[in-house]
């Protein structure tokens, strides 16, 4: 089974991953050739536009015959193709957000695209001020999601509390029904 | 002295495309990038010579499935490169290939159940 875990960089994606899994966490890469009205054109262009995405990886076994792998990844709309093979079959996403205002607008695309893909998600809200907590109805509101989305506070660093992002994610699933 | 060793080619300074001993790239359809691999008898006893193919056949020895991506990731080479790699693999039998990470469905409740168990099982959450 597969879950994303998205956001954008900076976010703690991979430490979440780290956490989690039970390998370290691995990176890819995969090359993307972009995306543009010249893409007809690109076989004739020396100068061949790609990029490059980093891509992390974990996985977790939770019985013998169930494997959970999660996979990292930036929301960007350039890696469209990649996505919709992340999304293919994976149960949700868990979109990591950082609270602090000045980043917290850095999100808005990773939810588009999540969105776009009809991905169910929950927000897991990464604790990254030591000094102050941002409640969680106040990034909500912020990030205009519906009201049926759960939004949960988690400390990346920590295995329990990223766990109970993870189950949050499950249990908003079941919910959908 | 080790013949292994002289094949050894592998750097930094070789580009990507070297490793796949001349391949191409294979089609979406071939191996997704979430198909999951394994070693097949065939391939446990093969002399292999390309040194990425045999870091693959050890990667799987343990009779693990792995999906692409893990091998890629685990041998250090870009995403598409393991796929052409494991494509061609595959071609020879070497290893087989399953379908990708199964499919989750809304309606699948037993199976969210059981994930959210060993969740709580493994992750003491």
């Amino acid at each position: 089974m597969k879950v994303l875990v998205v956001g954008p960089f900076g976010v703690g994606k991979t430490t979440f991953i780290s956490s989690i899994s039970e390998i370290e966490p691995l990176t890819t890469e995969e090359t993307i050739t972009s995306l543009s009205a010249r893409t007809d054109d690109l076989s004739a262009t020396p100068e061949k536009s790609t990029t490059t995405v980093a891509l992390d990886f974990g996985r977790l076994t939770l019985y013998d015959d169930l494997v959970l792998y999660m996979f990292g990844t930036p929301g960007q709309e350039r890696f469209k193709e990649l996505w919709e093979d992340l999304t293919r079959g994976a149960l949700g996403a868990l979109v990591l957000v950082d609270p602090r205002p000045e980043r917290l607008k850095q999100s808005f695309a990773v939810l588009d695209l999540v969105e776009q893909f009809g991905l169910a998600y929950v927000i897991g809200v990464n604790h990254f001020d030591e000094q102050r907590t941002y409640p969680l109805d106040e990034v909500r509101e912020a990030l205009s999601v519906s009201p049926e989305t759960p939004v949960v506070g988690c400390d990346v660093r920590d295995r329990a509390s990223s766990g109970k992002a993870l189950i949050t994610l499950v249990n908003h699933l079941l919910s959908l029904d | 002295m080790d013949p292994d060793s002289e094949l050894e080619l592998t750097n930094s300074l070789v580009p990507a495309f070297v490793l796949t001993g001349g391949a191409s790239l294979p089609t979406e359809n071939e191996l997704s990038r979430d198909s999951l691999v394994a070693v097949t008898a065939k391939g446990l006893e093969a002399r292999i010579i390309l040194p990425e193919a045999a870091l693959i056949r050890d990667l799987l020895s343990s009779g693990r499935h792995l999906p692409v991506y893990e091998v890629a990731a685990r041998i250090q080479v870009p995403l598409g490169v393991g796929r052409a790699l494991l494509t061609q693999l595959c071609d020879e039998e070497l290893i087989v290939a399953r379908p990708p990470i199964p499919k989750a469905t809304q309606a699948d409740r037993a199976l969210l159940a059981r994930i959210r168990a060993g969740l709580q099982e493994q992750l003491g959450a």
